[in-house]
């Protein structure tokens, strides 16, 4: 009954952190993505975004429903599945670019290539590639020190989308930046989303970013409301 | 391998966590190669004076009323024929007194075969002055040791008598020294086993037959079997140095609970090391869960950082464990005599499997501490482990 452009799906997908007191993250969540759609998820902080995203990003898992990526019932499978999945189908954004400190700009983009196992050749040519697309190709050999803020989300983009992943997620993905970084990246997502038709969903606080989206979803108290 | 990529970056990134972690195993692994050298080198040196300064068995008379062996010769011919038995020395042992001039000494004369006693014994590696080899073509010839020489005041080519009641004096003509250094000096005096037969009118019996085996770890096994065969009583050399042995296998025993303690001390270090790394390293985890690392290689990343520690610790280790053993092996420690069985010297020994087993055991060590941290890192929740600041 899922048709083939719905990549993403939830059916009374639930997550409830038990800490004493029980806390409903999401509360039945029912929702459809289709391929290519770019995605905007907003609310009040607690409403259940970054669970939300958690979820979808494999990160996390539900208490109880389901969620289908790519038609595949997620909730059931091994570590090992969901790593592959994570690698092969997802890209994250963070909000703070979460770059390894230890390799370069490039490295850094071809490391999911090579969790992925594809061999160091390819691995470097598409992270080139993807690292001039992103407008960083004088600056492959920095590592993250030596990059300023909005470079160094610009590398993360670039490493989210290296396995050319079907769902790209991005959580405020602009968060940590100024306003004019921040269009920048966000312009920089938008473009990519059309000229790869990859699915974008991605947190934020900014309603002016957000009503460039294709859709909104506007999430309280861990209840979805589309609109 | 993307898993030892990182492991080796996140190593080199952290230079003085990680040099401190490669000294703590070095170091471990440094004073047990030196101990080992120890324990070796003693061990060594109490078995090779065991074995080269006796015979690796002797076949004494069983019935305690029979002083002797009859019909050695053809014992002798059967033990040498014995797999693993080298050489076979029947012995005469007497005691009688030498005289010359005006001294006189009590000595315990050996009746010996010249060649099959060298052969047994290594008695010319003793003998400073003259040939052991002399006497096959000197009848009535002797070699003394080089104290009771002193004490009688002989030298080679002298003539000294041999008296024993009941026997007829015999002049024998001083053809070498021996020189132990041992007590035995003082009394011991080689001569011809038909001389000595001759001398105590007991021919065609010996007292004693000494043997040498290729393989001195063989000898209870051979002696067991020369035993079943003689019906005569064969003590091999570990037997007759039973009580020795047994302190060295003690003494080993204690050396393997310091060892472990060490190992215990460096593993901790190891451990403590990559704990420290996992808890910075925290929302790397997470990152690198979130692009599709497994559990599987998350852990390796970890058990591969213990590994390069343990690796570069053990061959620092071993390098500094043998310098330190050369340098104290030339340094010559003196040790007190009479606390170790007449060594003067504490004796090392570069055993190169010591540190094999060494580097082996400290790799083990290593990759066992490495376990706890990796399965902490492997385990970490994503969600978590990204928010840690």
């Amino acid at each position: 009954m899922t048709d083939e452009s719905t990549v993403i799906e939830l059916k009374n997908l639930t997550k409830v952190y038990q800490n004493g007191v029980e806390f409903r993250a999401l509360d039945n969540a029912n929702l459809r993505i289709e391929k290519g759609e770019f995605v905007a998820i907003v609310g009040p902080s607690g409403s259940g975004k970054s669970t939300l995203m958690h979820l979808i990003g494999l990160l996390d898992t539900p208490s109880s429903g389901t969620l289908l990526i790519d038609g595949k019932d997620v909730t059931k499978m091994s570590d090992k599945e969901r790593s592959g999945m994570r690698n092969r189908i997802l890209g994250f954004v963070f909000q703070y670019h979460h770059l390894l400190p230890d390799f370069t700009a490039l490295e850094n983009v071809m490391m999911p290539l090579l969790i992925a196992g594809k061999s160091r050749e390819k691995a470097k040519n598409v992270a080139e590639e993807l690292l001039e697309k992103v407008g960083l190709e004088g600056r492959m050999d920095h590592r993250p020190g030596e990059l300023s803020g909005g470079q160094n989300q610009r590398v993360a983009i670039a490493r989210a989308l290296s396995c050319s992943p079907a769902i790209v997620l991005g959580d405020e993905p602009t968060g940590n930046l100024d306003t004019k970084s921040g269009d920048m990246i966000y312009e920089l997502l938008r473009q990519l989303n059309r000229e790869y038709n990859q699915t974008f969903i991605v947190v934020t606080h900014n309603d002016d970013l957000a009503s460039k989206a294709d859709k909104i979803i506007r999430l309280v108290d861990g209840k979805i409301t589309v609109r | 391998m993307y898993e030892l990529k990182i492991a080796l970056r996140q190593v080199l990134s952290r230079k003085k966590q990680t040099l401190f972690a490669i000294l703590a195993v070095a170091l471990a692994v440094a004073v047990i190669t030196m101990m080992m050298a120890m324990i070796s080198g003693f061990q060594d040196e109490l078995v090779t004076s065991s074995i080269e300064n006796n015979p690796h068995i002797v076949i004494s008379p069983q019935d305690e009323e029979e002083e002797v062996i009859h019909l050695y010769r053809y014992t002798s011919a059967m033990i040498s024929e014995k797999e693993g038995v080298i050489a076979v020395s029947p012995k005469y042992l007497g005691q009688a007194a030498l005289e010359y001039r005006d001294n006189a000494e009590g000595v315990s004369l050996q009746g010996v075969d010249p060649m099959a006693e060298e052969s047994v014994m290594r008695v010319n590696e003793d003998v400073v002055k003259g040939d052991l080899m002399t006497l096959v073509h000197t009848r009535y010839g002797i070699l003394l040791g080089d104290q009771l020489a002193e004490n009688l005041e002989v030298n080679v080519g002298d003539q000294v008598n041999v008296v024993f009641p009941g026997s007829q004096t015999t002049s024998f003509k001083v053809i070498g020294l021996i020189h132990t250094g041992t007590a035995a000096d003082e009394v011991t005096a080689y001569a011809r086993l038909d001389s000595i037969q001759d001398f105590f009118n007991e021919p065609g019996v010996v007292s004693t037959i000494g043997v040498r085996v290729a393989d001195p770890y063989q000898a209870d096994i051979i002696a067991g079997s020369i035993e079943r065969e003689t019906g005569l009583d064969a003590v091999s050399w570990s037997e007759a140095n039973a009580a020795i042995l047994s302190l060295l296998e003690s003494r080993a025993i204690f050396a393997n609970i310091f060892y472990f303690l060490i190992y215990g001390i460096a593993g901790f270090g190891i451990a403590n090391t990559l704990i420290t790394i996992v808890a910075q390293r925290t929302r790397e985890i997470g990152i690198l869960k979130a692009m599709g690392t497994s559990q599987k290689s998350i852990m390796l990343v970890f058990l591969f950082q213990s590994m390069i520690l343990g690796a570069a610790g053990l061959v620092l280790g071993t390098i500094l464990g043998y310098i330190a053993t050369i340098a104290l092996q030339s340094y010559e420690i003196e040790i007190p005599q009479e606390t170790y069985f007449g060594l003067q010297t504490l004796p090392l020994e570069v055993e190169p499997l010591n540190f094999v087993y060494a580097a082996f055991f400290a790799f083990i060590v290593n990759i066992l501490s490495g376990i706890y941290p990796a399965r902490k890192a492997a385990k970490l929740d994503p969600v978590k482990a990204i928010e840690s600041a």
